[in-house]
């Protein structure tokens, strides 16, 4: 709707759906770049593509996945172009932090330290899986058809992405 | 149930893609076994934290950058399509069956225009045509009514009747021409004698001039001539010359060659007598050679006869003694 508004000659949804895409189309890119000024870049080429080919657009998608699938394929074409993955800065935005007393706050940034490093140090393909899985909400038709897989295959990577960040992570508390 | 088909029902159950029987068998597991439910809780506590992972947020000013971008590039697009634009009929075409609008229907480019403004630039153009096509039919009108009036007032082209007479080649002009007596030649050029007067004569003197140059160059070309020819005689010659030492020489040297031949049969038959000679004189040698040996087993039976019959004698003399 909001393409179509744009598509239309309506500015205003274009910016609307930029302030609503912007946060994972950049964490999406993170998690495959790892360089946060690789990443705004990347997020900016997202939607300067929905300016260039919004005719391009097949409505029987979601907008979002579309935007995914522009977001990991030009993040893969800036690391095909010979730019490397950087170690990301350990700066994370605690949710309702405020709302939290000081000993389960600092429990939660550790948690938060620990599993943000571990999936960082993993291989490209575990980092998207799990980025879009878990840090972006996405079902496994919805990965599929942003990575242009079939589900069997999601699911199997997803899997042993997991396995490993376990394995990683160690023990995460009680149990 | 195995490790690996543990960790595959709780994950599925976790994610919220469990089929039935997975969850059926898992919490039956759970159930019966303390070390699945430990591996449920973590499992359950890495999805929990994974759910809760903080996302980063987009970089200040992003939304701002990438609308100003947008911007920028929706204007160089109209920048470019206005400079590059073509024009956007390709094509006229005459409704085939009546009852359709009057006037030519365009054929447009493909363009990324919306319906909208693409239709009204049909209607446009549909305008266009049809007043282009009055002003053809009027100027088309005004031309030959012009055509028509400068044929009469001008009486163009004029007919054969008009003319009258015969047409005869026109006379060229020549100019009086100056004869040989204005010409002085071996005469000094004195003040006197250079006193001709008139254009004529100094015509007269300009050609005899050029007479003289002409024929001076005549001349030097004639020497020029000759001197080639003769040059070209003296190579001929030089040619032959050399043609005919060369083939002087071709003789000499079959000359030479045939003595050599001759010297060499000489040697030939000379080594030939030479050989017989000696062949004569073995033969001689081996000839003599043969009556020596002859000679010496005739003086060898002479002996050996002579000493038999010395033989022969003593033994009579003896048996004449004994008796």
């Amino acid at each position: 709707m909001l393409l179509q508004r744009f598509r239309g000659g309506d500015r205003e949804a274009f910016a609307t759906l930029v302030v609503r895409y912007q946060r994972p189309i950049y964490n999406a890119t993170l998690a495959i770049l790892r360089r946060p000024e690789d990443a705004s870049d990347v997020t900016q080429t997202v939607f300067l593509r929905i300016v260039e080919r919004g005719d391009d657009y097949d409505p029987q998608y979601k907008l979002f996945s579309w935007l995914y699938r522009i977001a990991v394929n030009e993040s893969l074409d800036v690391l095909r172009r010979g730019r490397r993955e950087a170690p990301l800065d350990d700066d994370l935005d605690i949710a309702d932090a405020d709302a939290r007393g000081p000993e389960a706050l600092l429990s939660a940034v550790e948690m938060s330290t620990r599993i943000h490093r571990s999936v960082m140090s993993m291989s490209l393909n575990d980092r998207v899986v799990l980025t879009l899985r878990h840090f972006s909400d996405c079902s496994y038709e919805q990965m599929a058809e942003i990575l242009d897989l079939d589900e069997k295959t999601v699911k199997s990577r997803l899997f042993e992405a997991r396995r490993r960040l376990r394995a990683l992570l160690g023990n995460l508390g009680p149990g | 149930m195995k490790y690996v088909e543990l960790v595959e029902c709780i994950q599925a159950v976790l994610d919220g893609v469990a089929t039935p029987d997975q969850a059926r068998q898992l919490e039956q597991q759970l159930a019966a076994d303390a070390a699945a439910r430990a591996e449920f809780a973590q499992w359950q506590h890495l999805f929990a934290a994974l759910g809760r992972q903080p996302q980063a947020s987009a970089p200040e000013g992003l939304v701002a950058a990438v609308t100003a971008a947008a911007d920028a590039h929706l204007q160089i697009a109209r920048n470019r399509d206005q400079l590059l634009e073509r024009p956007a009929v390709i094509a006229y075409r005459r409704p085939e069956s009546r009852g359709q609008a009057s006037g030519f229907r365009a054929i447009f480019r493909r363009s990324n225009r919306s319906d909208s403004t693409r239709e009204i630039d049909i209607m446009s153009e549909r305008q266009r045509i049809g007043f282009g096509n009055r002003k053809l039919w009027a100027g088309g009108a005004v031309m030959l009514l012009a055509v028509g009036v400068a044929m009469i007032a001008f009486d163009l082209p004029p007919r054969s009747s008009d003319v009258v007479g015969t047409v005869a080649p026109a006379e060229r002009y020549r100019a009086p021409q100056s004869g040989a007596e204005a010409v002085q030649l071996g005469q000094p050029a004195t003040g006197a004698q250079t006193s001709i007067a008139g254009a004529d004569k100094a015509d007269a003197a300009a050609k005899a001039d050029a007479g003289l140059k002409a024929e001076k160059v005549d001349a030097g070309m004639k020497a020029e001539k000759t001197d080639a020819s003769m040059r070209a005689e003296k190579v001929d010659s030089a040619m032959k010359a050399e043609k005919t030492d060369a083939s002087m020489k071709a003789e000499k040297v079959d000359a030479g060659i045939k003595a050599e031949k001759t010297d060499a049969s000489m040697k030939a038959e000379k080594v030939d007598a030479a050989m017989k000679a000696e062949k004569v004189d073995a033969a001689m040698k081996a000839g003599k050679a043969d009556a020596a040996i002859k000679a010496d087993k005739i003086a060898n039976k002479l002996d050996a006869a002579a000493k038999a019959d010395k033989i022969d004698a003593a033994a009579k003399a003896n048996k004449t003694t004994s008796d």
